[in-house]
């Protein structure tokens, strides 16, 4: 280990100046992304936001430069190399050099950021959280930076199958990763492809180093890349369930307050029509009822049957096309301990399937059933707190910072821009506008089309939303006029969900029939 | 025992043959020069030797160890300094000591020290701001602290002033003197490996010439001029072991590779009567330019490999 370590140690060494660079630029880019834009002018946000990509592109291929460099400081290919003809293996070396990128890509830059992080108001499981995802993503281009780097002789070429190789392998891949395949199938091909691609570097990195053969370690490189590619287009077998845990236990078991928590189909599903080269579509809305109070289901995907009288016709995949915004709202209407609004219940999850080719057509009419699992997730929500209706003022809640930036009048509507920074991570927003003196509310959505612009800088996110208020009105003889003062006293409610378990529900409908929609959409 | 030991060994470059079938012994204890012209596949086999390269065919052992298998064990007795290795130039003399020292288990501090003080080496001056000679001796000391059992010098004086390969040379007989070292010096610089070989190993277009020690070659090889009667006189058939013939009016030149004062004087009876033989001794700068021409010409002596 103290040989191992004395290679870690020369590479510090020799990489000090360059990384000491590279992190106080990760460290800028994270002040420049959280002191830009005041919120006064949010188009200036969305300008700053892009010199703050810019960055963030710089950063990544500084990094992978700086991780490249780490490796051909030991050259693996050279017959001119320093270290083969001293007493070093190739064991020992690869060991040390992940020892290195461990240190320069992992602890080092979490340590960097970690005063950030704790100085945002970061929980200790949100920073972990981000110290985790901070690792991940550098680990991700990290391992293809060495093992281009341990395949390649001098950074001439290495730059040029950087700039050129790298993006022609990641097309090839990208254009493969998403061909028509049947739902499910297409999953596993995915998972299967993406498992391949990052084997690869793996097997080259232990190849290179332990044999030092590199024209073995390029035509292992070409064969697993050859097979992702080919398994994207040619992997015949659906295994998605074993991905998505559907057909495995029913977590409901598991938490019993999750037992009565119930999903139906409202309606029939209804075929949308072919398009192109497409395979028709099958469109179905899901309710969910039963969660506790403050809870909000969100469906994930329904993987289910599709049973013609006796015989199954088709497997089918549904995938959930946005949130069913108007229900979350209305729980947290509740635990604003404000009443639900009528026009909120009853709101549906909007799944999609494609069909596979041939099973069904549009031509497919008769009574059927779907009889399967549905993957849905827990949200759990809580009243984050009360801004006051006022420009600059602001809550504080661990890592969230919510500030009204801006409140501008736009004709009869009051327009109220909120500067938000807090921890990245799935989470669904709420705000309400209360008057508890009037009595006036006012549901203001969830995050959505009024969120501006959002950036997201190791794993801090900044962002604007902004949100309409339509004031209370009242009538005085004959003509609409605002009520006065509606202002004094009006407060912000902030209510946010976070997941607490994703969970899996058998589900079967009852029989519908099933034809194409009306107007040959999926929009009922 | 030999320290090294070559069967077949081959290694090609696409169509090019670098190395073609080398059958190559080095004693224990040895101090083996590796002479030829350039191109003549020296640094290939010392790549060869260390690893470096994978041959195309054949084999070679090191320490009797197969030279593909070479791990950590071997050469941590195994000193090797190249006029073409990357050194860590980023590092000063003393930091490039610090970073090998741990790795080798005999590594001598004191000769490390006194090493440093021998070759003048600047110790907090970066490598990358050394002179060519000051890097190879810096190359030099980090091979030689360790007392490697085998030494291996590919082109070392490449590029050196008088001075500093006069220095280097010393360093490296000193060094020798120190112990039972193997040497394995790849030069076409003749007449320093003259100084320190005990043996040589001739090499030419990525073959074998010469392989025996030093005095067996400088005996076997005389340049031998023959003085007949008249200018008329002729001279009767050359041997096979005698090249670079040369004839100026009743004077004639030749090299003998198979000499032996007896047999030599009784062949030159033999073919010009009675003639003044004078046997004049070679050194190996002469010797080495007779195979490297002969081999040109594609007259070498057959036998002339030993």
């Amino acid at each position: 280990m103290s040989l191992t370590w004395q290679i870690v140690k020369k590479d510090l060494r020799r990489l000090m100046w360059p990384l000491a660079v590279w992190l106080l630029f990760g460290l800028m880019r994270v002040v420049l992304a959280l002191r830009m834009g005041r919120g006064e002018d949010a188009g200036e946000f969305v300008g700053l936001g892009y010199l703050a990509n810019t960055f963030a592109v710089i950063d990544a291929a500084v990094g992978f430069l700086l991780a490249a460099w780490l490796v051909m400081e030991d050259s693996l290919v050279s017959a001119r190399a320093f270290w083969p003809t001293r007493p070093i293996s190739g064991a020992r070396l690869l060991g040390a050099k992940l020892l290195g990128a461990v240190l320069m890509f992992g602890v080092l830059p979490v340590l960097v950021m970690m005063p950030v992080w704790l100085g945002c108001g970061f929980s200790l499981g949100e920073t972990l959280v981000a110290a985790a995802k901070l690792c991940g993503v550098h680990g991700f281009w990290v391992l293809f930076a060495l093992a281009l780097a341990c395949a390649t002789e001098t950074s001439g070429q290495f730059l040029v199958r950087m700039l050129f190789g790298l993006p022609i392998a990641f097309y090839v891949l990208s254009r493969s990763l998403f061909n028509a395949g049947e739902p499910g199938l297409q999953d596993s091909r995915i998972f299967l492809m993406t498992t391949l691609v990052l084997l690869s570097p793996v097997v080259v990195v232990v190849n290179q180093f332990l044999t030092r053969r590199t024209k073995r370690s390029w035509s292992l490189a070409a064969v697993m890349v050859g097979m992702a590619v080919a398994s994207a287009w040619l992997w015949p077998w659906d295994f998605s369930p074993l991905l998505f845990r559907i057909g495995s236990r029913n977590v409901a078991t598991d938490h019993p307050q999750d037992g009565a928590i119930r999903f139906a189909m409202e309606g029939s599903p209804v075929i949308v029509p072919a398009t192109g080269a497409k395979n028709p579509m099958v469109a179905m809305q899901l309710s969910a009822a039963g969660a506790a109070p403050g809870d909000y289901v969100s469906a994930n995907h329904v993987k289910a049957a599709l049973v013609s009288s006796a015989a199954k016709t088709a497997e089918l995949f549904f995938a959930k096309k946005g949130e069913a915004v108007a229900s979350m709202a209305n729980v947290a209407r509740g635990l604003m301990n404000l009443p639900a609004l009528a026009e909120n219940e009853g709101a549906n999850f909007r799944l999609t399937a494609r069909t596979p080719k041939g099973q069904v057509t549009e031509a497919t009419a008769g009574n059927y059933r779907l009889q399967g699992e549905v993957n849905a997730t827990l949200m759990r929500g809580r009243v984050l707190g009360e801004i006051q209706f006022k420009e600059g003022a602001e809550i504080r809640v661990g890592a969230v910072v919510a500030r009204i930036a801006s409140i501008t009048r736009n004709e009869n509507r009051v327009v109220v821009t909120i500067d938000e920074r807090d921890a990245g991570g799935v989470v669904q927003d709420c705000y309400a506008l209360v008057n508890r003196r009037t009595g006036f509310n006012q549901s203001l959505g969830v995050n959505g089309p009024e969120t501006l612009e959002t950036l997201e800088t190791n794993f801090i996110r900044r962002g604007f939303r902004q949100i309409e208020i339509l004031p209370p009105q009242h009538d005085l003889n004959g003509r609409v006029r605002e009520d006065s003062d509606w202002e004094e006293g009006a407060v912000l409610v902030k209510v946010r969900f976070t997941p607490v378990r994703t969970f899996v529900r058998t589900w079967e409908s009852a029989q519908f029939q099933l034809g194409p929609g009306p107007d040959g959409s999926n929009q009922r | 025992m030999n320290i090294i030991e070559t069967q077949g060994l081959t290694r090609r470059f696409g169509r090019q043959e670098a190395v073609h079938g080398l059958d190559l012994a080095v004693p224990q204890g040895s101090v083996c020069a590796l002479l030829g012209p350039n191109g003549a596949g020296k640094s290939t086999t010392i790549k060869l030797l260390m690893n470096l390269l994978r041959p195309t065919a054949g084999s070679a052992r090191v320490l009797g160890v197969d030279s593909r298998r070479l791990g950590p064990k071997e050469f941590a007795q195994i000193g090797y300094v190249s006029e073409n290795q990357e050194l860590p130039l980023w590092m000063t003399v003393r930091q490039l000591m610090d970073y090998c020292r741990p790795f080798y288990p005999t590594w001598d501090a004191a000769l490390e020290k006194a090493l440093l003080a021998q070759f003048a080496l600047p110790e907090d001056r970066k490598l990358k701001h050394l002179s060519r000679g000051m890097l190879m001796k810096a190359a030099l000391l980090s091979s030689l602290a360790y007392r490697p059992k085998l030494l291996v010098l590919d082109e070392p004086f490449s590029g050196l002033d008088p001075l500093v390969r006069e220095e280097f040379v010393r360093g490296v007989l000193e060094v020798s003197a120190l112990g039972e070292w193997t040497v394995l010096v790849s030069s076409h610089d003749i007449d320093e490996v003259e100084r320190l070989a005990d043996r040589v190993a001739v090499l030419d277009s990525g073959k074998l010439k010469v392989n025996e020690s030093t005095d067996e070659l400088l005996a076997r090889y005389r340049r031998v001029e023959v003085t007949l009667g008249n200018a008329d006189a002729k001279e009767g058939e050359a041997r096979a072991s005698w090249s670079e013939w040369e004839r100026a009016g009743n004077l004639v030149r030749f090299v003998e590779s198979r000499y032996d004062a007896v047999a030599t004087e009784r062949a030159c009876r033999e073919s010009f009567g009675d003639a003044t033989v004078v046997v004049r001794p070679m050194s190996l700068r002469e010797i080495f330019l007779v195979l490297a021409r002969g081999a040109r010409s594609g007259a070498v002596q057959k036998g002339a490999v030993a």
